[in-house]
């Protein structure tokens, strides 16, 4: 037995393309992929939580009618092994060419907007080389996280965030299998805290439960919090209030005992920076540094070094 | 037969407490500390420059407590078949007839990365010690000690100032009976840098020459004392330089590597900057850091001297500076334990991103906390333990995701 029955999300994804109930249009495409037995490369684009690897993984196990094993394999594009594991591991992957009617495996590459530049470019001809025997499914959360020539060469798919009617029936669906009762209210929390992550929904429906048979708004509450904190959020208004050690040491546990990647606290930086009242100059003084930060980073500067100086320029006055 | 003479270091060398000039609080503080001390107690480490007086200090010390001193220096230190044979036995066998016992390891710095045994068996005396123990060091910030520092208790001593040791030079003239004059005591004393030792044997070189020595003598026979700067040096130089080059001709004289430094400035700077002029200080400092990432990886050493300007530029973008004392950079000592934890985390990772379908980003994000939060429940926990077959993985399992805690609960 292994772990992922033991979490409902993995429990009860969907395997099929057919047990996937919403997003028809998608689905619907790529059941004509099936049908012709050819399949482009592809680009899953859209939020966490919004069906993109269950939509990749039912199409593989249709596609092979069920026998995946040796045809399929998912990698993380953000390892930080970066392009040359995935060059040796296509390599070796696509060396033994399947004796299927189905001419080609399939390649699926999570997070692959986490991928350096280099990194895509080198992608790029892996891509073109093994054309023939290997097929890409490419999941991100942003496209414009992915290189032109990549986007080009695949089919996009986007998935937005699931609407509040569809995390509400998926919920729902889970709970009655699992034998747990609920309430309108738990229901309501979930869906609003979930804002359309389908994972993020079951995920704290499972915690909500604990071991008991029951949810409620109450015990949904409670996990909430403690599930999502809003870290980089608690971490700009700490940086803005200039209590400055507390924001590096609210980093530092980001950065080493999360082990969150540079790139991911900066992308909430800045969807946090956009939302939170502060005078718009300033506005501006740390949406530069943040700006700076997010290039130095990707030349190769230091993670901690760099956001500390965005945190310190959220604890300045503005510069004149 | 003529009888061997004693320097005049060895000869002056303090017997009583009031004898050892100069760091006072330090004093206050390794006493304290030995009073104090009880078996759970760690050990101490006395750091400084040379001829500050650490040694003296514990020898004056332990003979005033009454304590029986074996004192060790790094060559001994170096030797399995003493340590085992005279050491352990002394840390150990706490006798109740016997007097108390100190131990001291001086030079500890002197022993090199390669020598781990010795080191080893540094950490586990510590550990086991039913006696005190006293270590010395010029430079404890060398990597290699590092586990040494986290399990001693440390005490900084100074360089000494020039008028105490003028002062000491003077007693000692007056038992040597030699007639000095100030002046040349004082061109001693500021040759030496505070080096106490290094001002005795000054002055023994220049009276055992000639009777009366003046100041051109003294100019000229005393070469000047090249004490290597050490860190703490080089960020004082830069704290206090008045323009760019003063500052980057303190910093580019470091021994430090241009990475160990920018950790340094990088830590202090924080320290030493009031809340308004961090941002303009900080992003000069993450400029160097990028700057020097750029130099390693293209071989750009010519443009090293712009990564020193830059790190200075830090120093002068901070026009009143906090009165701090320098700290080493935290992010060094913690270094190796987070590489440890990384490491964990993505042999851990590895398992559950095949097993859960996710990427490593929702993974260390989601469910992590997801699995924390179910894992207080102790029908859940069994369950995962149950699954992973692996006693690699439910090593990791316990250490990441329960953060020891069932170990804790068990034992």
């Amino acid at each position: 037995m292994s772990i992922s029955d033991l979490l409902w999300v993995e429990k009860y994804r969907p395997k099929t393309l057919d047990e996937i109930i919403d997003r028809e249009e998608i689905v619907t495409r790529l059941k004509a992929f099936v049908k012709s037995g050819n399949v482009p490369n592809m680009l899953f684009v859209g939020p966490p939580g919004t069906g993109k690897t269950t939509a990749a993984l039912a199409l593989v196990n249709d596609l092979y009618q069920g026998s995946t094993a040796g045809r399929f394999m998912e990698l993380n594009a953000s390892d930080e092994r970066g392009i040359n594991t995935i060059r040796e591991v296509v390599k070796d992957f696509a060396r033994s060419r399947p004796s299927t009617e189905i001419p080609f495996k399939i390649l699926i590459l999570d997070e692959s907007d986490n991928m350096t530049q280099d990194a895509q470019q080198a992608l790029r001809r892996i891509m073109e080389r093994y054309a023939s025997v290997t097929r890409f499914i490419l999941l991100a959360n942003y496209q414009w996280g992915i290189i032109e020539p990549i986007q080009s060469r695949c089919a996009v798919f986007r998935f937005p965030p699931l609407s509040p009617t569809h995390v509400r029936e998926g919920v729902i669906r889970v709970l009655e299998k699992e034998g747990v009762s609920w309430t309108e209210e738990a229901i309501d929390e979930i869906v609003k805290a979930a804002r359309g992550d389908m994972r993020k929904a079951i995920n704290i429906a499972q915690s909500a439960a604990g071991g008991l048979k029951k949810i409620t708004g109450e015990s949904v509450k409670q996990v909430v919090g403690v599930l999502h904190p809003r870290e980089v959020g608690e971490m700009i208004s700490e940086a803005l209030k200039g209590d400055f050690t507390s924001a590096r040491k609210r980093l530092a546990k980001l950065l080493y005992d999360d082990g969150l990647s540079a790139n991911d606290i900066l992308r909430e930086m800045n969807s946090e920076l956009m939302s939170i009242e502060i005078d718009e100059r300033k506005r501006l003084q740390v949406v530069n540094a943040l700006g700076e930060a997010n290039f130095r980073v990707a030349m190769g500067a230091d993670a901690e070094i760099q956001i500390s100086t965005v945190l310190a320029a959220l604890a300045a006055d503005v510069q004149k | 037969m003529s009888v061997p003479r004693l320097s005049w270091v060895e000869k002056h060398k303090p017997k009583t407490l009031e004898e050892v000039v100069g760091n006072d609080a330090a004093k206050k503080d390794f006493i304290d500390w030995l009073e104090k001390w009880d078996e759970r107690g760690k050990a101490a480490l006395l750091h400084g420059p040379p001829g500050v007086g650490k040694t003296v200090l514990v020898e004056v010390v332990a003979s005033k407590f009454n304590y029986r001193l074996i004192e060790t220096n790094a060559s001994e230190t170096r030797r399995v078949d003493f340590l085992e044979n005279v050491i352990k036995p002394a840390a150990l066998n706490r006798s109740l007839f016997s007097s108390k016992v100190l131990i001291f390891f001086d030079e500890i710095d002197g022993l090199s990365a390669e020598e781990s045994n010795a080191i080893n068996f540094l950490l586990e005396l510590i550990e086991s010690s039913k006696v005190p123990i006293v270590m010395a060091a010029n430079d404890p910030w060398a990597p290699h000690l590092y586990k040494i520092r986290d399990k001693a208790y440390m005490i900084p001593l100074h360089r000494i100032r020039p008028q105490t040791i003028v002062k000491r030079l003077r007693d000692i003239c007056k038992a040597e009976g030699v007639k000095c004059r100030q002046e040349v005591l004082l061109i001693i004393a500021e040759h030496s840098e505070g080096d106490m030792r290094a001002a005795i044997e000054d002055l023994e070189l220049l009276y055992s020459a000639q009777e009366d020595v003046n100041i051109e003598d003294a100019e000229k026979i005393l070469s000047y004392r090249n004490v290597e700067k050490n860190i703490f040096e080089i960020l004082r130089g830069a704290t206090y330089a008045s323009t760019l080059e003063k500052a980057s001709l303190s910093l580019s004289s470091s021994e430090e590597k241009p990475e160990d430094l920018l950790e340094w400035v990088f830590e202090n700077i924080l320290h030493l900057s009031p809340k308004q002029w961090l941002f303009p200080a900080l992003r000069y400092v993450a400029e160097a850091d990028m700057l020097l990432k750029q130099i390693s990886k293209n071989s750009a050493w010519r443009l090293l001297p712009i990564f020193y300007h830059k790190l200075s530029n830090a120093f002068l973008a901070i026009p009143q500076k906090n009165k701090v004392n320098f700290a080493f950079p935290s992010r060094i000592k913690e270094r190796f334990k987070r590489i440890q934890h990384l490491k964990s985390l993505r042999e851990l990772e590895s398992f559950f991103l095949k097993e859960l379908h996710v990427g490593k980003s929702v993974f260390r994000r989601e469910i992590v906390p997801f699995l924390r939060f179910l894992s207080e429940d102790d029908n859940f926990r069994t369950r995962v333990l149950n699954r992973l077959s692996d006693t690699r993985l439910r090593e990791l399992y316990n250490s990441i995701i329960l953060r020891g805690e069932i170990r804790r609960r068990h034992t």
